[in-house]
């Protein structure tokens, strides 16, 4: 048991374990080599959130305020959120004087995750997925999901043209028809009057 | 003899063909929950709750269910075959269970764990039955204080196990909480933290948040986790295990069960955290402990035991108390929620019917589950055999459909892409993502009886000093203190629970 806490426990989804080790249970690593973590990069991302979570703090009590703590017959609307706002501030403080021990003691940035993350992955997913978003509204979902997944699949996996046109039609015109014709849930249509005649 | 009754008549409305039907696809949609990488059960469970919203309450419900424990068997299969755990659960299952994989009992081991989860599901259910009528009864005797305080009580033990730091953990419920809290006051109907715009009116969609911190966040940190997945199916022949592997793995499911059973009943304390359990419960009492992390059978039966166990013994909380105890639970607890059912004691008041279909269906289900899922495990697998860019891009069609036909409204595929911004945030940084959505779901339910209480005692917090309301705000309290009182957490608890 011992062994395991020492290191398995941080297993999830994803962890491979070594798999010709003589001793699997004290071997257990995480399935992509860990890049080491980036402190400088840690600790600026860390200040800002620490930042950011503590304007929140401020805008909600002053909000809250605002909607009014009691009213006659009791707590007001902003009663719960106001005193949620002092706790947050509190807690982001504690947070800052934890990291700035952490900093002092030369262990900032031990408590990141050990996932290497791809930054031009991650931007080019949440980037895509905005021009998604922002294309159902108006060409509706079939021709804004058989884009994303066309570029997904063809551009960034680089699959066949007729694999990637296979599967970005059965994504977009396919789920299409199962949620609107079998599970009767409606996905939006173009708003362009000509589009929406023939069904997309 | 009340119970009884309750119970057959759970049985003949989760029996219809309708349902049985729905039970079916929650536990094939559970299972490739648990076997594709990228969604977990939260996510997975939260993405399909659109889908039922136009169904009969309990048939959604048993499909949501169905889906729940249906990915704890899926986890296993993976874990097994594929040396890669498919969800957190049975991470600790792949070291015995890759080795007899190795051995040509590859088979054995999904056998024997598909049994161990099966004894161990219908065991917890059996206690579901027991103690669903008196505690729900307990439960009615509650008021809004009480209710309050039992929530404190809930989330501290939650935030008190999830993660490394306590103090990121509380930041995550507040702000899960603020989450909560943004729309239209339940009392005077004033709009609170909308900033003008009508699409927050009715608030934030929790779909949306859950689909976004747990299954885009997923997506976005998981491009260098594609190795490739080497099956070895050789190793399915002797699907069924023998008397010699029953008779050594029967007292390792025993354990399991009693594990995964008492570990249920507490929030914070999940699946994950109940396989390690019982694994260390088998290193210490097993008489062939000494085989464990060789192959040995007990190393999969106690913990797939365990964990379908804890899966079950889960809901007891939540429809006796109306406490989720894990954020799959909270996810559930939110379906419960949208179809206009509201977990707790005054569902076995006003629901009963649907309350115990709920029930008769957990031990169909598990039956169903354990049916699939040996013929079935040739299919699960070549599921992974699918690149990882076409499943990434199939995986986001649904996080996408997901969150748009909760509302049907494009703002909250907007809400899940933020959402998955702030979930890879909080990893980065390890902040834990399961009080954030705990509390988003207790969250109004939590203002409510905090107001109610206020409003009877005309403001007066002395009210919280009843004798229930304040055992139960001082447990709470106690437990977020430890770290101040130098009392050590396990290091066994430090992780995210189903993150």
């Amino acid at each position: 048991m011992r062994r395991l806490q020492a290191d398995g426990f941080s297993m999830a989804k994803g962890t491979r374990v070594l798999p010709d080790s003589p001793h699997p249970a004290t071997d257990i690593v995480d399935a992509p080599p860990s890049r080491p973590a980036d402190s400088a990069g840690y600790r600026r991302l860390e200040l800002g959130v620490q930042a950011f979570f503590f304007i929140v703090a401020i805008v909600t009590a002053l909000n809250s305020l605002d909607l009014g703590l009691m009213v006659a017959f009791g707590p007001g609307p902003g009663f719960f959120p106001f005193y949620l706002s002092i706790a947050m501030g509190l807690l982001v403080l504690a947070w800052i004087v934890q990291s700035r021990r952490a900093i002092r003691s030369g262990a900032a940035g031990d408590t990141a995750i050990d996932e290497a993350i791809d930054y031009p992955h991650v931007v080019t997913v949440i980037v895509s997925l905005i021009v998604l978003a922002a294309l159902m509204g108006v060409l509706g979902y079939q021709i804004a999901m058989f884009l994303f997944l066309y570029f997904h699949l063809a551009i960034r996996a680089k699959r066949t043209w007729y694999t990637s046109l296979i599967i970005a039609l059965a994504g977009s015109v396919g789920v299409f028809h199962v949620f609107t014709d079998l599970l009767s849930v409606t996905l939006p249509l173009s708003m362009f009057g000509f589009l929406n005649t023939i069904g997309l | 003899m009340d119970v009884l009754n309750d119970l057959l008549g759970g049985f003949a409305s989760a029996l219809t063909l309708q349902n049985l039907l729905f039970a079916l696809i929650g536990c094939i949609i559970g299972t490739l929950v648990g076997v594709l990488p990228g969604v977990g059960p939260v996510a997975g469970t939260a993405i399909l709750i659109p889908l039922t919203l136009g169904m009969d309450p309990t048939s959604a419900i048993i499909m949501l269910g169905a889906i729940f424990y249906g990915s704890q068997y899926g986890g296993t299969i993976t874990s097994v075959l594929l040396n890669t755990p498919g969800e957190a659960a049975s991470a600790v299952t792949v070291i015995d269970g890759y080795q007899m994989t190795k051995k040509g009992r590859a088979g054995v081991a999904l056998g024997i764990a598909a049994i161990g989860s099966f004894v161990g599901g219908t065991v917890a259910t059996a206690g579901l039955v027991v103690a669903a009528k008196p505690l729900g009864s307990l439960g009615l005797k509650v008021g809004p204080p009480e209710f309050f305080g039992l929530m404190i009580l809930g989330i501290s033990l939650l935030v008190a196990l999830a993660g490394k730091s306590m103090v990121k953990a509380l930041l995550s419920g507040v702000i899960g909480l603020l989450i909560a809290l943004v729309g239209i006051d339940p009392t005077i109907g004033a709009p609170r933290f909308t900033f003008g715009s009508p699409n927050l009116l009715d608030g934030v969609s929790f779909v949306a948040v859950i689909v976004g911190i747990f299954g885009l966040s997923e997506i976005l940190v998981s491009a260098t986790a594609q190795g490739s997945t080497k099956s070895l199916t050789g190793g399915l022949r002797g699907m069924l295990p023998n008397r010699q592997d029953l008779r050594r793995a029967a007292p390792a499911i025993g354990r399991g069960t009693v594990i995964g059973f008492s570990t249920g009943l507490v929030p914070g304390l999940t699946g994950t955290v109940t396989s390690l359990l019982s694994y260390g419960a088998e290193s210490k009492f097993s008489r062939f402990r000494k085989q464990l992390g060789t192959g040995a059978i007990e190393g999969v039966a106690g913990p797939e035991t365990a964990n379908n166990a804890h899966a079950n013994s889960a809901l007891i909380p939540l429809f006796t108390l109306g406490i989720p105890a894990s954020p799959t639970i909270a996810v559930l607890m939110g379906a419960f929620l949208q179809q206009g059912l509201t977990p707790g004691p005054s569902l076995f008041t006003q629901h009963s019917e649907v309350a115990w279909a709920i029930i008769a269906s957990l031990f169909i289900g598990n039956l169903i589950c354990l049916i699939l899922n040996v013929p079935l495990i040739g299919v699960w697998t070549s599921i992974l055999k699918i690149p990882h860019g076409i499943l990434l891009a199939i995986i986001m069609i649904f996080l996408v459909v997901g969150s748009y036909t909760i509302n049907y409204n494009v703002f909250d595929v907007f809400v899940m892409i933020l959402f998955g911004i702030v979930g890879l945030v909080f990893r980065r940084l390890d902040i834990p993502l399961a009080p954030l959505v705990l509390t988003l779901v207790l969250g109004p339910l939590m203002e409510r009886s905090l107001r109610e209480s206020l409003e009877i005692s005309q403001g007066d917090f002395s009210i919280f000093t009843r004798p229930f309301a304040l055992t139960f705000i001082v447990i709470g309290a106690f437990v977020l203190l430890t770290p101040l009182l130098k009392i050590r957490k396990p290091a066994a608890l430090n992780v995210d629970p189903e993150a």
